[in-house]
């Protein structure tokens, strides 16, 4: 007979296992719960990540090689930042648009393809919402994901979870762009996009693919550039075709970059009379 | 495991973890430094010590933003590769090549949940960068990994 005090217990590690599990599910379901844990931790811990990143020496020449030793976005940013928040804002696709600069403080371990999220040195406080457009002087960056007050993650072009609606060169052909087995190679910074039509029409390799924009411009602005078609398929039993978009964005040259703030429309839009001249 | 071993394998996975995020902005491709912590601990101490290393360095690396898509995802990925590892566990000092085996079997598990991921999402897998960053996880561990055998020998030891 077995002694009751001899009972095996549940150990803690299987104990804490098994909570992984049910955080994992519950993730995978939708809830809510791992985002509200996510966003706590980002609320501690990104202060803490923006210090370090603050003190870590960059290669001469970049952007952020003066360190940001105080508050406010340009006190100790001398030219280099400067430079490059300027050079950020003569972009043409960004003519018009009202953003918020930031620093690239932390990049998320990377998946297969190359790094998937990014964290950025601006937060709720300095009014950034989810689901808005990051933008580099090169072109569409990511989507913001989660928000803390000091921090915010974003998704970077070329994750799982960033699918973008495009139009493609000057005809304007409309289709999506999002990661997948390509023949094109990369940059050294992640393969290759994948583009895939909805309709049909003509595309050609250095097709310029630029965003196709969302009601409200959220999560996607329109007109921000993605990529370059570099190479172009039609696949048997398809009545589009697909192609591979080298990203126009680098990573390593993005460590100033803008969040676009992008408002709801509050008011109702007029109405048009055919006719009326 | 005592307190003072806890809180310093917390630290150093804390460290790594940071190191790493904040080094991704300034380099393309780097080691997988929990990798190199969970897979050293994980040889010293053996498999259940591998397993709870691994489950905390994913907890880590999920919850210091950026974080991971899947929340608990990289806990029980790290969790497993670190039981894995803990099955290298021999009495006695381990030899410098069997502490980079078990650094690189950590990181081949880690990579290889991430890949078989992304196959499945047909999501593309850049074979060249993921066989670097394996051959870069192994090299640091040869480097690094008696530093954190040591270091965590030392909070062994009675004060």
């Amino acid at each position: 007979m077995t002694d009751p005090r001899r009972r095996r217990r549940p150990s803690v590690l299987a104990v804490a296992a098994a909570l992984t599990v049910l955080v994992v599910l519950a993730g995978l379901g939708g809830a809510a719960l791992p985002e509200r844990v996510r966003t706590t931790a980002a609320t501690a811990l990104g202060p803490l990540e923006r210090g370090v990143a603050a003190l870590v020496p960059a290669p001469a020449g970049s952007a952020a090689s003066v360190r940001d030793r105080r508050d406010g976005w340009l006190a100790a940013n001398a030219d280099a930042d400067r430079s490059a928040l300027d050079r950020l804002a003569a972009t043409p696709s960004l003519a018009g648009t009202v953003f918020v600069p930031a620093r690239l403080v932390a990049v998320g371990r990377p998946g297969p393809s190359g790094p998937e999220r990014l964290t950025l040195d601006v937060g709720s406080r300095d009014g950034i919402a989810v689901d808005t457009t990051v933008v580099s002087e090169d072109g569409l960056v990511g989507r913001v994901v989660s928000v803390s007050p000091r921090t915010c993650d974003v998704a970077v072009l070329g994750a799982p979870d960033v699918v973008v609606g495009v139009r493609v060169g000057d005809s304007g052909v409309i289709g999506t762009v999002a990661p997948g087995p390509s023949s094109g190679g990369g940059s050294g910074e992640g393969t290759g996009l994948r583009l895939d039509l909805v309709e049909q029409g003509e595309v050609r390799v250095g097709d310029a693919v630029t965003t196709l924009g969302s009601v409200d411009d959220r999560p996607f602005a329109a007109g921000i550039p993605v990529g370059t078609v570099t190479a172009v398929s039609s696949p048997a039993g398809r009545a589009t075709v697909t192609a591979v978009v080298e990203p126009a964005m680098a990573l390593s040259r993005s460590r100033v970059v803008g969040v676009l703030r992008t408002e709801p429309r509050a008011e109702p839009r007029p109405a048009v009379t055919a006719g009326a001249s | 495991m005592t307190l003072r071993q806890g809180v310093l394998r917390g630290s150093l996975l804390l460290l790594a973890a940071l190191a790493a995020a904040v080094a991704g902005t300034r380099a393309l491709v780097l080691p997988d430094l929990l990798a190199v912590v969970v897979g050293a601990l994980a040889l010293r101490m053996g498999w259940r010590t591998g397993a709870g290393t691994g489950l905390a360095a994913g907890w880590v690396s999920d919850l210091l933003p950026p974080g991971a898509l899947l929340l608990g995802l990289s806990a029980l990925t790290y969790a497993v590769a670190g039981l894995l590892a803990g099955r290298l566990h021999r009495r006695g000092a381990a030899p410098a090549l069997l502490l980079a085996w078990s650094v690189l079997l950590t990181g081949l598990v880690v990579e290889a949940v991430g890949v078989v991921i992304a196959l499945t999402q047909g999501a593309p897998v850049d074979v060249p960068q993921v066989a670097l960053r394996l051959a870069l996880t192994a090299t640091t561990g040869l480097l690094l990994g008696p530093l954190v055998i040591r270091v965590d020998r030392r909070a062994d030891r009675p004060r």
